[in-house]
């Protein structure tokens, strides 16, 4: 084993060293989208009016789309601001 | 004492296209009154409304108020008037007082005065509890409570409202005209509305708005003298006593007709300040019991179906 | 001018209640993160599964996480920035809140530019952010490589964003409805988009300010290729809104 966290220079040929390499990237992206879904989420759950749709369908949007489904809700589907 | 004119408006004319709104209309509130603006839906109020506020453009004419002329897209006589237009829009993410500090910001108020006229205007309309709330989270009635409240923040001279009642259930609609009643000690009041009742209840001076004129225009009470017809209701104890004096009544000579049904009778009379009493002679001298006696008043509804029609 | 600073205060209490500004900063901020791993591993991954032999891929260098930094930005971060601030006058003519602040004196003049102010500073504070990350992040995996031009780049790259949300109020005052927006953006955008395909005939195309910065960061090219963009980019952009705050005194709400 080549690889330590954290030190990149020279990834091996192993999966698993890859992805531990990649950490320091995957959970900050993993961290906002979920802070994109949950403050989605919250407002979708807060609301019952909507400009366009209904609440279970933005709950599906919010939950299953990545980056793009929040913000598809707050431009499209956010009721009053 | 003469009253002055706070707010005179004279030959406004407007249209949209080819349909002509306003045309050459006139007319004044006077300071200290509230005025009821009264027309069907279509009628013009709230284009008249928005010319005041400076938020139209009339094709002619003129709005002075307190003698400073009204000009589109100036800001001259915003300080003078405050409006609440029929359905008020507001930002939600701001509560009651964040919304109001806004409001008066934009109207040049010290921060201090802001915040003394808030809490003021606050009791006053009865949102104190709701200050804080976000305003997305109102009510109708509340936001047209709010909307009273902002109109007055920098205390304007003339206040309009824009059919304030139309969208509210029968306790909020009773709610805003005691407020209303309240707010004409400060302010005078030109209101707009179709409802009739709610101008009788808080309206001393009426125009009613046809055509893009006024039909109707004048003091409430002087109105309702001048139409009123020499009519008297009487109000007997039983149907068969008022039957019974139809066709004597009719003997009189003053009398011209008497109608009526059940236990009241209608009588029309050469006048009623003088044959009034003489009626009332009558009755008693035929030993009758009368529960109730009175002038008949024309209503502003009669009034206004009379100008329409 | 009535009323600006309180309007601009209501303005940016408005892009952070409503997570405007949350949303833009953590959409552009994922694509920093997501920029320097994709240039640097991007070999490896495709090593492990097994794909190394039918493409030759020289190892990454510092530059390739910028390259891959502009391209997501240029594409999602444009279309979610444009998507975030383009209703931005719109919602507000199509929902009448501003009647009332009208009716209080605000000018509309004062309206307008703190709304165009505050996307303006919505996609700055974003980039910059972003662009932070992206440099933090290039630095840990290409340690000891230095990138020329970044700030210069990224200043020109800003200007092609600030030119898109300039049209977005004089759209908003000509096309109605509450996304009468984003007609006149979309509509730039396409036709400049189209014209990209001869960068050389036509210099002055705001769009080649989000690619051509990278020519300069690689010593291609010399910053002066960029200066055509700037100026249309820069007079464009004072025209519109100047435009916009004319028509819009005009116009009835």
């Amino acid at each position: 084993m080549k690889l330590e966290f954290g030190n990149v220079v020279g990834v091996s040929d192993n999966v698993l060293d890859l992805i531990f390499a990649m950490l320091p990237f995957l959970i900050p992206i993993v961290l906002i989208q979920l802070v994109l879904m949950i403050v989605a989420l919250v407002s979708v759950l807060r609301h019952d009016s909507f400009k366009m749709g209904n609440k279970v369908v933005w709950v599906l949007v919010v939950v299953l789309i990545n980056i793009i489904g929040p913000i598809l809700y707050f431009v499209l589907g956010r009721g009053d601001d | 004492m003469i009253k002055m004119a706070l707010l005179s408006i004279e030959g406004l004319s407007k249209s949209f296209g080819a349909l002509q709104v306003l045309n050459n209309l006139s007319f004044e509130v006077e300071q200290g009154s509230v005025f009821g603006f009264i027309g069907k839906n279509g009628s013009g109020k709230t284009t008249t409304m928005k010319i005041i506020v400076g938020l139209l453009k009339a094709q002619s004419g003129s709005v002075h108020i307190s003698g400073v002329p009204v000009k589109y897209g100036e800001t001259k006589t915003n300080h003078m008037i405050g409006y609440l237009p029929d359905v008020p829009e507001y930002y939600g993410f701001f509560n009651a007082i964040e919304y109001l500090r806004l409001v008066g910001q934009i109207a040049n108020m010290s921060p201090a005065k802001i915040k003394s006229q808030t809490s003021e205007l606050l009791e006053l309309v009865g949102l104190q509890d709701s200050a804080k709330r976000k305003i997305r989270g109102y009510s109708r009635g509340m936001k047209q409570r709010l909307g009273i409240a902002q109109a007055l923040i920098h205390e304007p001279t003339l206040l309009i409202c824009d059919e304030p009642t139309s969208a509210l259930d029968p306790q909020g609609r009773s709610d805003l005209l005691g407020l209303l009643e309240l707010v004409r000690q400060r302010t005078t009041v030109l209101l707009s509305t179709h409802i009739l009742t709610d101008v009788e209840r808080v309206c001393d001076a009426v125009g009613v708005l046809d055509g893009g004129k006024l039909a109707l225009y004048g003091k409430l009470d002087e109105l309702k003298a001048a139409h009123r017809r020499d009519t008297i209701v009487i109000e007997m104890e039983s149907a068969a006593a008022a039957q019974r004096l139809a066709q004597p009544l009719l003997g009189l000579p003053f009398v011209q007709q008497v109608g009526g049904g059940g236990n009241t009778l209608t009588i029309d009379v050469h006048n009623v300040t003088a044959n009034g009493r003489d009626v009332l002679a009558f009755l008693s001298e035929q030993d009758s019991t009368v529960r109730a006696y009175h002038v008949l008043e024309p209503s502003l509804e009669s009034l206004y179906l009379d100008v329409i029609a | 001018m009535n009323g600006f600073l309180p309007f601009l205060k209501k303005e940016i209490t408005q892009t952070l209640r409503t997570y405007k500004l949350l949303i833009l900063v953590l959409v552009l901020v994922s694509f920093a993160v997501m920029s320097p791993a994709l240039a640097r591993f991007t070999p490896e991954i495709l090593q492990l599964s097994g794909i190394e032999g039918m493409i030759a891929l020289p190892a990454p260098v510092a530059l390739d996480s910028w390259i891959q930094f502009y391209s997501t930005t240029s594409q999602m971060g444009i279309l979610a920035l444009m998507l975030i601030y383009g209703g931005i006058l719109s919602g507000e003519k199509s929902k009448g809140t501003l009647v009332l602040p009208l009716t209080h004196g605000l000018s509309r003049s004062a309206a307008l530019l703190a709304k165009y102010l505050v996307s303006v500073g919505g996609w700055t504070v974003s980039l910059a952010l972003a662009a932070l990350v992206n440099h933090l992040y290039t630095l840990y995996l290409f340690p000891g490589e230095e990138v020329a031009f970044v700030l210069g780049g990224l200043a020109s790259f800003w200007l092609c964003g600030v030119f898109l949300l300039s049209l977005v109020p004089l759209s908003s005052v000509l096309v109605k409805g509450s996304f009468g927006g984003l007609a006149l953006p979309g509509g730039v955008l396409f036709t400049l988009l189209v014209l990209m395909i001869f960068p050389d005939l036509f210099s002055f195309n705001p769009l080649l300010l989000a690619s051509s910065p990278l020519q300069v960061m690689a010593g291609v090219d010399e910053w002066t290729i960029l200066l055509p963009a700037l100026i249309t980019s820069a007079v464009t952009s004072a025209v519109a809104v100047a435009a916009a705050m004319v028509l819009f005194r005009r116009s009835s709400l």
